[in-house]
């Protein structure tokens, strides 16, 4: 490019004759003209933000930003022509057969005793899960791990086989398929990396993949500083198939999220806030592509909170949390939406109701050679007992024994807790162990999964360049199903726990040539005395006395 | 309490014996452990044929002669011409004239040998490729193309029409010469010699700047190869609409109809020599990273980017244009839309001169093309016929990128006075066959020069790191390259009956780039992954120099001994005495 020559500036030369073609030409356009500008029709585009002010005075962002391309868009994909949709993700869905995609990068834990459920909660780091619709998933696996992790600049390729788990019960495929066969086809793979640091160095590339960058719309407010500076942060990819009418050709999806809960009492020492304090910046114009822009502002039903500026409509939900709607394409000024409060007063207080299941995982034991996973569940409903499904993954290096796993509730001794148990051992450098377990949880209780492991002694080019900081065992991930959900609802529930940290046996990293120099000293006194004892002769001296 | 001893003598005797014997058996197992120890701690290195791989970077292994049949075809000949003997005259001359450029060719050969060069670059002397014409008169009255190959051209002469030499170079492997008289047959050689010789002259030219390896290299030539793209078996083309603004006027394209109509046709004949996959892609919001002056022209201000601007055109920090998932060489075509603010958006020449067709080509990166749609707001669409000025540009920066070179018979006013010379274009494809003809021989050529040099930079890389693992399959890679290379040069290799196997060729020169790139570019194949020798020795420095230091001493001493025995010898003294002497001195 910058070749330091003057730049190749020449007269095009047209290689086809045009009196030819002419003719031709006319017919071809008359014929396509019905087409040409159908084409992009089956392409949307829509942006959303929910602000919510949360109980202990938090704000929690979440943006959406979703992207659906029908049967005759993803048509011209397959053919390599990409408009909305990017044309990175487009390739890396075809290139590696994947049907269904979820990634999410993740800083800080989400807090649900406190903020309730988010369906944008996400295990800490980076967590992948993928079903691929080829047989050979193993290599695709690997391909698309290496692929995500260039486009995203993170250490995705570190995912490899002895870190990727097939969980059974806790995923199903989330899109729309023709029928049970066709889900029943898929494969899927899990991998996650509790200790990456996620940063602007993958919000960066996240962005670029939205139609609008961070130039116009919601987006624009993407201020790195303050992003990261927030109690959580997570962003998301998903891709799914989806019926874009009732039965007919399936289209993708395309759900890029990003969640962030912010603290105004620490940026502000006040609960008041605006876009503007927030993320120092507002939204100046709404995103030309995007069909719809709406932006939401939700509060908790607390008296002497008002709107700035005027809403559109309020609505008020069954909670008692009052909401107040925008539209970017509706107001030509720039919007710096916000909430004022008549007292300062915040309530730390933790509201039950709405979290009744929480998470609590941890490991016990003591020393550098054995040690145990315990997780606490509690289910904090006074009537109802909760089913859940409870998946784990556990690096090889972390050997459990499954005989030593205990479960235990405060309920009542004789409650079958364990309904269903799935369990996969580890493979040395081969797979990780899978823990999966259907479990039901009585009312107002706490049940403590107790299980034992060993921890390996490993080389020691197997150990990370912070090698005596430890190792992470990623989040477990608990599924269940709302208890507000109808019946007949597939909507599923997520949390995750904590990730621990677990300190293998460590060597000294010089060591292998400490080892080298003191066996070859010993090698040589040995060697030297020997032959000194062979080839020299010892003489009586006569002491004078 | 001294014991009675025994005489010092014997004592001494039977332990100096003992005392050698440890010395030189500890040396002895040092000495036989040395080539085991040298054995086992060898690394893996697959024979590689060195000697093959030298053989070819001296000149004379890539000296070519390439083989062009021609067919003379006369129309309306007068019956005293003899069609065979113009076409052996045709040829002789031929032969004459591309024998003189031989000649003065050799003359720029430097004289010194450099046979032994150690360092493994290609010697200096440039080796010759000539071309070398075989010309005979048809055997029919018409040719007929399906006999035509790359290679084998048909020259259909017409006598006794129009008033003046009138050539037209077809779009297809044929030339047509109206010639207003016949019955001079040395003007009708040298009007035929000189459009043969014409139209293979920049051919021949460039074959001989591409194989110079000193700076005598034509700079006009070497411009041009700086625009080509290296040699790669895949590209990847990438057309990207950019829209600045998204908000003024959105932009849709038909590209796929456009590139089916007008670019796959041009890539399909070109699939003999590298394969292509076409993307298209839409992105909005693409800010220039360079701001456009504005200047008044006609009572209009427009935006202008000046020549020396061009190189920052392209801003790769925000427009997403690479692949994620491929290592073929991308081909970028931008179709850019500024935005209201920038609009109109012109390119102009150094001059100030708004440059006509508003498009410019990066070296070895793409085409770039800006469209200033008319000024509405909303939506505005692309069509196919409207993309057709479009489409012509890409066309003709994908052939100066892809390294296709128009055929012309240079000066021609000279060599051929007052003909009138007509060059066919090829309707729906972009190229010629004479075109895509020279573009083979081009590429083959350059891709056997291109695998000679791999294949040497790689035994120059594996002669310098001993410590180098040499797997089988690089082994494997590399005989397979020697292979094709040798294929590829025989199949050039002509007698006088057919002409050189371009088809063939081609084919094995592109194996053996292939097969010589995936061997240097292996991923074992990296220097960093060796420790230096002087590492070795240090984690080694521990044993060796405490074990060595009395073995060392014990042998410097048994050497003195030694030699105070010889002394004593000599001085006819009894040993007894001296050794008793000597062990008292110990």
């Amino acid at each position: 490019m910058g070749t330091g020559r003057p730049p190749a500036k020449r007269p095009p030369r047209p290689p086809l004759s045009a009196p030819l073609l002419l003719p031709l030409l006319c017919l071809l356009v008359t014929l396509l003209a019905p087409f040409a500008r159908a084409a992009p029709s089956d392409e949307t585009y829509e942006e959303d933000l929910q602000l919510t002010q949360l109980p202990d005075g938090k704000v929690l962002a979440e943006f959406r930003f979703l992207t659906r391309i029908g049967p005759a868009a993803l048509a011209q994909v397959k053919e390599n022509h990409y408009s909305l949709l990017p044309r990175a993700i487009g390739e890396i869905v075809q290139t590696f057969g994947v049907e269904e995609l979820h990634l999410t990068f993740t800083r800080g834990i989400w807090n649900h005793q406190k903020w309730g459920y988010s369906p944008l909660s996400a295990a800490t780091g980076v967590q992948l899960w993928t079903w691929f619709n080829v047989s050979s998933v193993d290599d695709q696996w690997k391909g698309l791990t290496h692929a995500l992790s260039g486009l995203y600049c993170a250490s995705l390729n570190q995912i490899d086989r002895s870190s990727t788990a097939e969980p059974m019960l806790s995923f199903r495929p989330e899109g729309d398929y023709e029928d049970d066969a066709a889900k029943d086809n898929l494969e899927l793979r899990y991998g996650s990396l509790p200790h990456e640091a996620v940063c602007t160095e993958n919000l960066t590339p996240w962005t670029k993949m939205l139609p609008c960058q961070t130039k116009a719309g919601i987006a624009s407010l993407f201020n790195a500083y303050r992003l990261f500076d927030g109690h959580y942060h997570s962003m998301g990819t998903h891709i799914r198939p989806i019926a874009m009418n009732e039965g007919s050709a399936r289209g993708m999806e395309l759900l890029q999220t990003l969640s962030v809960v912010m603290n105004p009492l620490r940026l502000d020492n006040r609960k008041d806030w605006s876009l503007s304090t927030i993320f120092e910046r507002k939204i100046n114009s709404a995103c030309a592509i995007a069909q719809k822009s709406d932006v939401t502002v939700t509060v908790s039903g607390h008296a002497g909170s008002s709107f700035n500026p005027a809403p559109l409509s309020t609505t008020t939900d069954k909670h008692g949390r009052m909401s107040a709607q925008y539209s970017l394409g509706s107001t030509p000024h720039e919007l710096d939406v916000g909430v004022q409060w008549e007292d300062s007063a915040v309530d730390h207080h933790v509201n039950l109701t709405r979290s009744y299941i929480h998470v609590h995982r941890y490991q016990t034991g003591y020393g550098g050679e054995r040690g145990g996973l315990a997780v606490d569940f509690h289910n904090r409903h006074p009537t109802a007992d909760l089913q859940i499904t409870y998946f784990e993954t556990v690096p090889w290096y972390l050997k459990l024994y499954l005989h030593t796993l205990k479960a235990e509730t405060t309920a009542n001794a004789s409650y079958e807790v364990v309904n269903d148990l799935y369990f996969q051992p580890a493979i040395d450098r081969g797979r990780p162990a899978v823990l999966e377990m259907a479990l039901s949880l009585p009312a107002n209780s706490m049940t403590t999964l107790h299980i034992d492991f060993d921890m390996a002694y490993i080389k020691y080019t197997e150990h990370p360049p912070d090698a005596n900081r430890g190792f992470d065992i990623g989040a477990a991930v608990i599924t269940f199903k709302p208890l507000d959900a109808s019946p007949e609802s597939s909507a599923l529930q997520r949390i995750h726990t904590q990730t621990v940290l677990v300190s293998l046996p460590t060597p000294d990293f010089s060591m292998p040539y400490n080892v080298i120099t003191l066996t070859c000293t010993l090698i040589a006194l040995f060697f030297g005395s020997m032959f000194n004892m062979l080839t020299r002769r010892f003489v009586p001296v006569e002491a004078k006395l | 309490m001294s014991s009675k001893p025994k005489p010092p003598s014997l004592i001494t005797t039977e332990f100096e014996q003992t005392r050698r014997r440890v010395t030189i058996s500890v040396i002895a197992i040092f000495l036989l452990a040395a080539p085991v120890w040298w054995k086992t701690t060898e690394v893996y290195r697959a024979p590689l044929p060195v000697d093959d791989i030298r053989a070819w970077a001296k000149a004379e292994s890539l000296h070519q002669t390439l083989a062009v049949k021609i067919d003379l075809y006369f129309n309306a000949l007068p019956e005293t011409k003899n069609a065979a003997h113009l076409a052996s005259s045709v040829s002789s001359e031929l032969a004459t004239l591309y024998a003189t450029a031989q000649d003065s060719k050799a003359e720029t050969v430097p004289p010194e040998e450099s046979e032994n060069d150690v360092a493994g670059d290609v010697p200096v002397a440039d080796p010759v490729i000539n071309l070398f014409f075989d010309v005979r008169s048809g055997s029919s009255g018409e040719y007929s193309a399906a006999d035509l190959s790359n290679g084998h051209y048909a020259v259909q002469t017409s006598c006794g029409v129009g008033s003046k030499v009138m050539i037209r170079v077809d779009a297809g492997r044929t030339v047509h010469v109206k010639l207003p008289d016949c019955t001079n047959d040395p003007f009708v050689t040298s009007v035929l010699t000189s459009t043969i010789a014409g139209l293979f002259a920049d051919e021949q030219l460039s074959y001989r700047s591409m194989l110079k390896h000193t700076s005598l290299a034509n700079t006009n030539t070497d411009w041009e190869n700086m625009l080509t793209m290296k040699y790669a078996r895949n590209y990847q083309v990438t057309f990207s609409l950019l829209n600045a603004d998204p908000s003024h006027v959105r932009v849709g394209w038909d590209i796929r109809d456009a590139i089916k109509e007008y670019v796959t046709p041009f890539l399909n004949t070109l699939d003999d020599i590298s394969g292509f996959s076409v993307h298209s892609q839409t992105q909005n919001y693409a800010t220039l990273p360079i701001t456009p002056q504005v200047v008044n022209k006609d009572g209009h201000d427009l935006h202008v980017i000046s020549p020396d601007m061009l190189p920052q055109f392209i801003n790769s920090a925000q427009w997403n244009l690479a692949s994620v998932v491929t290592t073929a060489p991308p081909l970028n075509f931008i179709l850019y839309i500024p935005s209201k603010a920038q609009s109109p958006l012109h390119v102009v020449k150094a001059n100030g001169d708004i440059h006509a067709a508003n498009a410019f080509l990066m070296p070895r990166w793409g085409g770039i093309a800006i469209a200033n749609p008319p000024a509405t707001d909303g939506v505005y669409h692309y069509t196919v016929d409207e993309l057709v000025p479009f489409m012509e540009i890409f066309v003709s920066q994908l052939r100066d990128l892809l390294g296709v070179k128009r055929i012309k018979i240079p000066n021609a006013n000279l060599l051929l006075p007052g003909a009138e010379i007509e060059y066919a274009e090829s309707p729906t494809t972009g190229i010629t066959q004479w075109e895509h003809d020279r573009l083979v021989r081009h590429r083959t050529i350059q891709n056997m020069r291109d695998a000679v040099q791999t294949l040497n930079s790689l035994a120059t890389l594996i002669q310098k790191l001993e410590s180098m693992v040499v797997l089988d399959v690089i082994q494997h890679q590399v005989l397979q390259a020697l292979t094709h290379l040798r294929s590829a040069h025989s199949s050039l290799q002509t007698d006088s009956e057919t002409p050189s196997n371009y088809t063939l060729a081609s084919l094995h020169a592109r194996r053996a780039i292939t097969a010589s790139e995936s061997a240097f570019f292996d991923p074992t194949m990296v220097a960093m992954l060796y420790f230096p020798d002087e590492h070795k020795y240090a984690v080694y420095m521990p044993l060796f120099v405490p074990v060595s230091v009395p073995v060392i001493i014990a042998v410097i001493r048994e050497v003195k001994r030694w030699k105070d025995e010889r002394r004593v010898k000599k001085k006819k003294v009894p040993s007894g005495v001296a050794l008793v002497h000597h062990a008292k001195s110990e």
